[in-house]
């Protein structure tokens, strides 16, 4: 017994010493060449990851500066702008770092694959169609997608040591741009979107009244001059309902002149009926756009000489069109340079519409905006223009409120011209909605049919806000939640609202502030934006403005329409008319998303 | 003879518990370097993502001010364990640590507004080494991870022409 445990223990220890050095030399063996290597490889994979996380952050930012880009751009040549996104996003792409590593060498490939070298970087630029997802030549107005392609030559940490070769290309990629849109533009067509128009304040009467046997003529006297607005001392925050072209309500000019109907006489054809007076008979836009019609114009071969205010009372009321309407109207243009002649009362007007202000840049921006809109990106248009109402058909046209006209019922051929009708209110000023179409694909966009109509706008009415509002809700919401469901599933919905005063009346019945606001809130919870556009000229009312459409209070009694409706809707101030275009720009780059 | 084999067992014995204990050594280093590899990635991926989101919700301010308060937003979002991974913070709101340049309205041609943030995280490590490119300090063995990212300016102030 004591032998076999004599031998058993000499065995055993020996036994026990193969297994340990066989033990220690497999931990070695794992560990150096399989628990190491595995370590390595997973720390290469680690850092490969980040990698790839990181450049995918940097394309990402390359993706949205291009779409911001093209969102901002006033170029409505496609070529021109993609080429200036491509260059601004790799502007972009080189303000970041990969891995500790700079891009601000980074190139641009003009092929795929990419074969960045080691710790470099590569971008690829093509635009996609929003629709096909199919790659467009550069240039092509389908391409309003920009898809940014990164890679990076991503080299392994211990490529030394096991001799990994590389650069490995870690390769993302991010699509930016404006996402699929449907969009409703609330455009403010109230009598004050033209208080900024530069006009004439005209006495007209007959110079020898009193002696029935001298020439019988027409002299002109000069009120008042300068801006609608200020040359009738206005002082109202929502501005004056007199217009500076038809229909013009020439009774609601208040405070500076008082207007007179008897002294404005039949219309067309006929003589002065009164002497000098302190009333006015006419307002003449100064289709120079100056004050004082200083510069004098030539439209369409029909001269306008400088200083001659006559001429402009004369052709707006029709009486140049030829020499025996000119000599029954006692309009004596012996001394004026120019002779009668058809065309005169067109060119005016032609020249008139587009002297209008505020109202005729406003009606350009919103062009801009649509077809910067139409070019960039997959949208949907709807136009709903209001003044006292919101326009929610092609060929709505506002009410008459043949009250504002003054003593046009005694006297009705007061406003008759011969371009019109005896209806001073016929044809009736347009009040166009154009509604959004659900159907997919750019023929249904409405593009065509928005910017038709808001070309067509003439400033009347109050300033209906709420009503607007409403509709445009309405056709952002689905049918099952109470809406007329003409939004597109899956696009994103804005309303961008453009006035130049504040909320007047209210279609809702209540006060037309607080409509206004609750239908903020109810624009809140269907989850949809809107964008203020407030255009105000008049200093002293910028806060009342600001305080109605802001973006910063959210209070659903006091607050602003842009706040609370919510969803990131901004509130843009501007104080001059050709500020409208970088507004309506920034409303673009502000809906700038990436896409997946 | 008792004591004798007694002596030899318990040789033998000690002789297994050293080569244990040399592979636990190994195991536990090696296991110490996984750990570590693992808490900084999670570290880094973490102050990556925060600073990508804080960035990307600075971009879609108008001013400065509400930038910052936009990525400080964000840093509270994203939460840590707060023992081996602090919590995520700007690094200085200062430039070039954070910059918010809109240039007034009007960038140069081809350039974009931007807004740049840099965050950073401190991690305690059970053995500190250099890692992802991380500033190292030897301080109480933790590293602290910086990440800094430019990201152009979405909603722009508006200052008129």
């Amino acid at each position: 017994m004591a032998l076999e445990q004599t031998k058993t223990s000499k065995l055993f220890p020996s036994r026990r010493r193969q297994k340990g050095q066989a033990i220690s030399v497999l931990i070695v063996f794992i560990a150096a060449f399989v628990v190491a290597p595995l370590c390595f490889v997973c720390y290469e994979m680690c850092l490969y990851n980040l990698a790839k996380q990181q450049l995918k952050a940097c394309v990402d930012s390359a993706a949205l500066a291009a779409g911001a880009t093209v969102a901002t751009s006033d170029n409505v040549d496609p070529s021109t702008t993609q080429v200036g996104a491509k260059t601004t996003a790799m502007n972009m792409f080189r303000q970041n770092t990969v891995l500790a590593h700079s891009l601000s060498d980074a190139t641009e490939s003009s092929s795929l694959p990419m074969s960045p070298a080691a710790n470099k970087a590569q971008l690829y630029f093509q635009y996609l169609d929003p629709v096909s997802r199919q790659a467009v030549p550069l240039g092509s107005t389908n391409g309003k997608i920009i898809q940014v392609t990164g890679a990076f030559g991503f080299v392994p940490f211990f490529s030394k040591f096991l001799t990994l070769l590389g650069p490995y290309p870690v390769v993302e990629r991010s699509n930016g741009g404006l996402p699929q849109l449907d969009v409703v533009l609330c455009f403010d067509i109230s009598a004050s979107m033209d208080d900024f128009t530069q006009v004439s304040v005209v006495n007209r009467y007959n110079i020898n009244k009193a002696n029935p046997k001298l020439k019988q003529a027409n002299g002109y006297k000069v009120l008042l001059k300068g801006p609608l607005y200020n040359a009738f001392k206005c002082t109202s925050a929502t501005g004056t309902a007199l217009n500076a072209t038809y229909p013009q309500e020439l009774d609601a000019g208040g405070g500076a002149a008082s207007f007179s109907a008897a002294g404005r006489g039949a219309n067309t054809g006929a003589i002065a009926p009164n002497a000098s007076a302190t009333s006015f008979t006419d307002v003449v836009v100064n289709i120079d756009g100056t004050s004082d019609f200083s510069k004098g114009i030539t439209v369409s071969g029909c001269v306008f000489p400088a200083g001659n205010v006559g001429l402009l009372v004369e052709a707006a009321r029709g009486n140049f069109e030829s020499v025996a309407t000119a000599s029954a109207a006692g309009v004596d243009y012996t001394t004026w340079g120019v002779a009668p002649k058809a065309g005169y009362y067109a060119a005016y007007q032609q020249s008139a519409q587009a002297q209008r202000h505020p109202i005729s840049d406003a009606i350009l921006a919103a062009i801009n905006f649509y077809t910067i809109m139409n070019n960039d990106c997959d949208a949907h248009f709807s136009l709903v223009s209001f003044g006292s109402d919101a326009g929610t058909t092609s060929k709505q046209v506002c009410d008459p409120d043949y009250a504002t006209l003054g003593n046009i019922t005694d006297n009705p051929s007061t406003f008759v011209s011969n371009g019109s009708p005896a209806d001073p209110m016929a044809p009736l000023p347009p009040n166009p909605g154009i509604p959004l179409v659900p159907t997919s694909g750019p023929a249904y966009s409405n593009y065509g049919s928005v910017v038709t109509s808001v070309q067509t706008l003439i400033a009347y009415g109050g300033t209906n806000i709420a009503g607007a509002l409403q509709y445009s809700i309405k056709q952002l919401q689905s049918s099952s939640s109470g809406g007329l469901g003409l939004a597109r599933p899956g696009a994103k919905k804005a309303i961008v609202l453009f006035t130049d005063g504040l909320p007047t009346v209210s279609s809702l019945g209540g006060d037309p502030t607080a409509d206004a606001r609750a239908q903020a809130v109810a624009a809140n919870a269907a989850g949809i934006p809107i964008y203020c556009i407030g255009l105000c000229l008049v200093p002293s009312l910028q806060s009342l403005q600001t305080a109605v459409l802001n973006d910063t209070n959210t209070n659903a009694s006091t607050g602003g329409i842009a706040a609370i409706s919510g969803n990131n809707a901004q509130f843009y101030q501007a104080t001059d008319p050709t500020q409208l275009n970088q507004v309506f720009e920034n409303v673009a780059r502000s809906l700038v998303n990436l896409i997946r | 003879m008792k004591s004798k084999s007694i002596a030899k067992v318990r040789n033998s014995r000690g002789g297994s518990a050293v080569e244990l204990a040399l592979g636990a050594i190994l195991m536990i280093t090696l296991s110490a370097l996984a750990m570590n590899m693992i808490l900084l990635n999670f570290a880094m991926c973490l102050n990556d993502a925060v600073c990508r989101d804080a960035a990307r919700a600075a971009a879609q301010t108008s001013g400065k001010a509400a930038a910052l308060l936009a990525a400080t937003t964000q840093l509270k979002l994203h939460a840590t364990d707060g023992v081996f991974v602090s919590q995520p913070i700007l690094t200085s709101t200062a430039d070039p640590d954070f910059v918010y340049n809109d240039y007034g309205g009007n960038p140069p041609a081809n350039q974009s507004s931007y807004v740049t943030v840099t965050t950073s995280v401190t991690v305690k490590v059970p053995a500190p080494i250099v890692f992802f490119g991380a500033k190292f300090y030897a301080k109480n063995g933790t590293l602290i991870m910086q990440r800094r990212y430019t990201f152009p300016i979405i909603k722009e102030q508006y200052y008129g022409t």
